[in-house]
């Protein structure tokens, strides 16, 4: 046997590797249907032998997929539930533009920017003052009834006093007859009317309206409606449950009446 | 350029240009050719090894695939440079190896090399797996009957004798 300068050379299996390879290439560069058959047959074998490779480097890249999915899962429900946020404040906002157009009172909007449902005074913080023609004891509501009146006011902000905070007091109308009365929260969105007469006609789920009489609120803004009434033969006037028409569970926006 | 040098380079181009107009017949619409330059890679694997044999294989590979079939380029050279080490291997065993073994061993290598080259040729072709095997059989069977006959006649102490 030949022998290689080199001694760990081993020039026959040299000379084969290098002619095999030469042939090998010279093989794969034609373009006959069977050479085409055969890459096909090369390409499977290996793709066969790589596949617990493959596998193997799959597993770590679907680790690293997943932890991107989850990430991305993560972004994508926060940016639904604001878009979902966005629906509802859009669907608000067109009811609150259709109502501002068919009144005939002139509005501020503001939006709340702080709660107070605790002691001493249930209120909240909206951000519009002085500086944009807010002074107190303006009326607040939304686009279905009273919410409360501004107390305290100032330059870019002001408080008000909401609807059902224990001291608020409001005189309102209610039925045929319109008769006066006035509303008293109770708890949550209850309250009472007190002084209302007997003999006057009153049927559930009719609305209390503000009376006008007060100088603070104009006539006819939606108060609350009536949920029961009980008669007390001891009593001259009608004990008279009601329900808040206004809608304190959302608030984002409210009108200041000027 | 020694006298040996020019006799064995003589007597390649003389082996190539036989090959080249040695007559062909048909065998189920199938060409089948006697292949003269696996038996002088034969001679060579068995006087002069691996090395010579190995890269004469391919020379002897890529002419023919040049002249005969250019688009299946590379496969007769890689068939002959396969075989051509198969062969090889009768140098180192000259003088252990029997003649008859060695016959056998012959006849193997030229199987096998028909094998391959018949590989690259009938695939993706549809012929039956019969056909394909009688085609190589046929080959190897004709290529060692012709070797058999030159070693016989032309060299008393040839391959098959045993006075190695």
């Amino acid at each position: 046997m030949s022998k290689s300068r080199v001694p760990f050379i081993n020039k026959d299996a040299l000379a084969l590797l290098l002619t095999l390879i030469f042939s090998a290439l010279l093989l794969l560069t034609q373009d006959s249907s069977q050479i085409r058959q055969l890459k096909f047959q090369v390409a499977k074998l290996v793709n066969t032998l790589a596949y617990p490779i493959t596998w193997y480097n799959s597993i770590f890249s679907i680790r690293v997929e997943n932890k991107l999915l989850k990430k991305q899962l993560v972004q994508f429900t926060l940016m639904n539930s604001e878009l979902e946020s966005y629906h509802e404040e859009n669907i608000r906002l067109k009811e609150m533009l259709n109502f501002t157009m068919t009144q005939p009172l002139n509005f501020l909007t503001a939006n709340v920017v702080g709660y107070n449902f605790g002691l001493p005074t249930q209120s909240i913080t909206i951000d519009i003052g002085n500086d944009d023609g807010v002074t107190k004891n303006l009326p607040i509501m939304d686009e279905k009834g009273l919410l409360g009146k501004t107390f305290k006011v100032g330059e870019h902000a002001s408080l008000a006093q909401l609807i059902t905070d224990k001291n608020f007091r409001v005189s309102v109308r209610i039925g045929q007859e319109r008769a006066i009365g006035l509303f008293i929260p109770t708890h949550g969105k209850y309250g009472i009317l007190e002084g209302v007469r007997k003999s006057m006609p009153l049927n559930e789920d009719e609305v209390a309206f503000t009376s006008g009489i007060s100088e603070i609120y104009p006539p006819n803004i939606p108060v609350a409606r009536v949920v029961s009434i009980q008669l007390d033969d001891n009593n001259p006037f009608q004990h008279i449950v009601v329900e808040l028409v206004g809608s304190l569970e959302s608030l984002d926006y409210v009108f200041v009446v000027l | 350029m020694n006298r040996v040098n020019i006799i064995g380079l003589s007597l390649t181009m003389l082996v190539l240009v036989v090959q080249i107009f040695i007559p062909v017949f048909n065998f189920n619409n199938l060409d089948i050719v006697a292949d003269i330059l696996i038996i002088f890679l034969t001679y060579i694997g068995f006087y002069y090894g691996r090395f010579y044999a190995i890269i004469l294989g391919f020379i002897f590979g890529v002419t023919q695939d040049l002249v005969t079939q250019i688009d299946l380029l590379g496969s007769m050279a890689f068939s002959k440079s396969a075989i051509g080490f198969g062969l090889g291997t009768l140098a180192l065993f000259r003088n252990i190896w029997s003649p008859k073994y060695r016959m056998i061993f012959i006849f193997l290598m030229y199987f096998l090399h028909f094998l391959l080259f018949y590989f690259f040729k009938f695939n993706g072709v549809s012929i039956s797996i019969m056909i394909s095997a009688q085609i190589i059989v046929i080959h190897s069977l004709l290529s060692f009957i012709i070797f058999i006959v030159i070693d016989k006649s032309f060299f008393p102490n040839g391959v098959t004798s045993n006075n190695n």
